[in-house]
């Protein structure tokens, strides 16, 4: 019992503890903020990696995809495993919009299909609302995921474009497109080139669309790439949508026919049904459909979203855990700084420890004492790091928006802050010396006064505005942060709650091993010889 | 014949300090009986704190050994020697070795709650603190209970010395020249202070190197001379 009287009056009464606590605190918080945004954007990505697939996809394998796609549909349909199943077909081309050309990736779907899918609705950029001059009864999303031109008489196809497609389009700084410069009623004129179930190229084909819509999926990639068109057009066009004849081995047209193809089939597992199970099954029904068609020489294959996309995802989980073991590494300076503090502690406790052996502590009491020193430490320090982290991470926008518009009033503010309270701190100090000098009250003054100000500031800081310096701030600001670059226009702000545990687990675990070596010299240590010691 | 509290025969400690044998005790005869006082005289650096050290149960003699209550202190397991060290010696220093950190009520608890968990001790918790402030009270400083050592004067210190020595009800006292480092007046109330304790019953052992105290403990029981290493007198 008497360690924790002790410890509780070292913590108190000593600044050394105080500075191990400190860069306890430091390292947990970088390690939790570097692993909550790396991670934050990790899940982004994920994310918008699902929605682009569904849970499970089968793709041909071949540009020439491949036949009898309807009929897995709805074997795989019959799943239990599986709640939904949409056919696509993919090709390259050309889109022509605003006079400009572009290489796309074309897309056919079933919109509706899709959107059970994957919600590809919530992808869509632009409402009725968003766009000037629209007739009111006129619903962009309905027309999206019906893809036909708004006009009875029209009968060009619709399509929705990746935003970053658009030529006209661009991001403002906080990193929000412009519905002033949407494509939407415009028309594209989309090229391709279909090929023979051979591989043979044959003339490139046109479409000529009118743009619906734009969407964002949040891979920059895909939105600078990729174009939808519905599924039977593309199909039609690309020469997939089978016929009644064939081309033989010598290059003859013969009486028999030629099936439909698509180039993927996407999947949507069943509540409560993992993709990996969902591939399962649909693997085993794929093995049943190849032994029914001997003739399928390129085999389609199945994988989950995470397969899928596994280079994408595997590059941004290796950063992140690169990341994080970098400043794990960082982080073994607070293992030393506590070692070196409890070692000086040890040595100027020399008498002490000889004294409490003296009056009967066991080696091992003493042990536990420095043992438990460095748990206190740790724990103060990571929970205090833990809390800052919290702070920052949910503010991290904030933060980057005060820079980039209020920077200077934002350091004069902070200058008052530190500068009061070192006034207040000054103050207590020195009243605290005429009573008893005190260490944790001048301490806790200190923090009180700048939790206060801080506070005050936190909530006054949009609203004032201080004269000369708001110029200041006008011409210079520092985005740390372009949305225009990357393609989040966040920094993504949510504690990595789970991982936030483990680090500050670790901190604690890392003060406590920091004190052990302290602590066996501490047991070890002659009481004679301690007592002895001046 | 009543049988000795504590007891050693032909007790030896030497040190080994720069290649040589330093033979500070050469053969020590002692015992010591229930509610004896016993004074050792002994010049600076005669082996007065060394052996001292010997019974309290500090470090080990280099021959023959120190019988407590009819057994050898250092044939007992590594915590029932920290256990006789809290329970049945109460030391007193030169240099009182107080925790700075610690009010002086903490001082003396502390030596009752070293040896406690934390349940047994909020169990007792308030009968310690009785017991503290009690001893304190007997040494004479109620109005200090609240006081760090750094705030007492140095008859103080000693005095919440003494209280912690006592807190456990040891069965002997060992005080190692407990007013070698007071004012004559300090210490002549130190001693006091000690003397008033042994007509209460406490069996204590004195080490000191000045003539008057070894003068007060002539009268209540027996003074020993130690040099070259032994002790003579009886
Ligand atoms: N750990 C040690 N190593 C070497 N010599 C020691 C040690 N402890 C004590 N001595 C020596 O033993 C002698 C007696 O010391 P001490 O018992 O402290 O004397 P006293 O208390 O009578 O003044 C001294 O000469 C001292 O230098
Ligand atoms: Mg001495």
């Amino acid at each position: 019992m008497f360690k924790w009287l002790l410890i509780s009056k070292y913590l108190r009464r000593k600044l050394a503890p105080l500075f191990a606590a400190l860069a306890v605190t430091v390292c947990t918080m970088m390690v939790i903020v570097v692993m909550s945004v790396m991670g934050g954007f990790l899940d982004l990505l994920q994310s918008s990696a699902h929605k682009l697939t569904g849970d499970v996809v089968i793709d041909a394998n071949t540009y020439g995809g491949f036949p009898y796609y309807q009929d897995l549909i709805e074997r795989i349909e019959k799943l239990p495993s599986v709640e939904a199943a949409t056919p696509t077909v993919v090709s390259y081309g050309l889109l022509r919009l605003f006079d400009s050309t572009k290489p796309v990736e074309v897309m056919g779907i079933r919109p509706r299909e899709m959107d059970r899918i994957v919600g590809f609705s919530q992808t869509l950029m632009w409402q009725s609302s968003d766009i000037d001059n629209l007739p009111t009864n006129i619903d962009l999303e309905k027309l999206s995921l019906d893809m036909r031109s708004p006009l009875a008489t029209d009968d060009r196809p619709g399509c929705v474009i990746g935003i970053e497609t658009n030529p006209v389009q661009w991001r403002d700084e906080k990193g929000q497109y412009n519905p002033g410069w949407a494509a939407v009623f415009s028309e594209a004129v989309i090229s391709v080139l279909p090929v023979t179930t051979k591989g043979d190229f044959v003339d490139a084909q046109r479409l000529r669309c009118v743009v619906l819509n734009e969407f964002k999926s949040g891979l920059y990639e895909i939105d600078s790439s990729r174009v939808y068109v519905p599924f039977d057009e593309l199909q039609r066009k690309l020469l997939m949508s089978g016929s009644t004849q064939s081309v033989d081995a010598e290059g003859n047209l013969v009486d028999k026919p030629t099936p439909a193809r698509a180039s993927e089939i996407m999947v949507k597992a069943a509540d409560g049904y993992s993709p990996q199970q969902v591939e399962d099954d649909v693997a085993g029904l794929m093995n049943d459909f190849l032994a029914e068609h001997p003739e399928l020489t390129v085999q389609p294959r199945v994988r989950t979203w995470m397969q899928r996309h596994h280079t994408l995802l595997s590059a941004v989980e290796n950063e992140k855990g690169l990341v994080t073991f970098l400043f794990v590494i960082i982080s073994v300076v607070a293992v030393v700084m506590v070692a070196t503090t409890f070692y000086t502690i040890v040595l100027e406790k020399t008498r002490d420890i000889g004294v409490l052996r003296a009056i009967g502590a066991s080696s091992y009491g003493v042990s536990k004492l420095f043992l438990g020193y460095g748990l206190g430490v740790g724990t103060l320090g990571s929970l205090v790091g833990l809390i800052l982290a919290a702070i920052i991470v949910t503010h991290l926008n904030n933060i980057q928006d005060t820079l980039a518009t209020r920077m200077f009033s934002f350091i004069a503010f902070v200058l008052v802050i530190v500068i009061s309270s070192i006034i207040v701190t000054i103050a207590t100090a020195m009243l605290c010396r005429r009573r008893d000098n005190r260490l944790e009250l001048t301490v806790l003054a200190a923090a009180a006064t700048l939790v206060l100000l801080s506070l005050t500031c936190y909530y006054l800081f949009p609203h004032v505005t201080l004269p000369g310096i708001a110029s200041l701030d006008g011409q210079f600001g520092w985005r740390m942060w372009d949305p225009r670059v990357y393609f989040f226009e966040r920094i993504p702000d949510r504690l990595d709650i789970f991982g936030s545990a483990w680090v500050v687990l670790g901190a604690i675990v890392s003060s406590v091993v920091g004190a052990l070596i302290p602590a066996i010299l501490a047991a070890r240590m002659n009481p004679v010889e301690a007592l002895r010691y001046e | 014949m009543p049988r000795d509290l504590l007891q050693a025969t032909s007790l030896k400690r030497s040190f080994h300090e720069g290649g040589r044998e330093l033979h500070v005790l050469r053969g020590i005869d002692i015992n010591v009986q229930r509610g004896q006082m016993v004074a050792i005289l002994g010049a600076s650096g005669s082996g007065k704190s060394t052996l001292l050290h010997l019974l309290g149960g500090f470090e080990r003699p280099t021959a023959c050994s120190v019988i407590f209550d009819g057994r050898n202190i250092y044939d007992l397991p590594g915590g029932k020697l920290d256990h006789y060290r809290n329970q049945h010696v109460g030391f007193v220093f030169q240099f009182y070795h107080l925790l700075p950190e610690l009010t002086a009520l903490e001082n003396v608890m502390i030596a009752a709650m070293i040896r406690r968990g934390p349940l047994s001790w909020l169990a007792g918790q308030g009968a310690t603190r009785q017991r503290a402030l009690a001893l304190l009270e007997r040494v004479g400083l109620r109005e200090r209970t609240r006081h760090r050592p750094a705030k007492l004067s140095g008859g103080e210190r000693q005095r919440v010395a003494i209280a912690r020595a006592l807190m456990n009800q040891p069965d002997v006292l060992l005080a190692d020249e407990p007013t070698g480092n007071l004012d004559r007046n300090t210490g002549a109330n130190i001693l006091q202070l000690l003397t008033e304790l042994h007509d209460e019953g406490q069996t204590m052992v004195i080490v000191t190197h000045d003539e008057h105290v070894a003068a007060r403990a002539e009268s209540r029981g027996s003074v020993r001379r130690l040099v070259d290493g032994q002790l003579d007198g009886l």
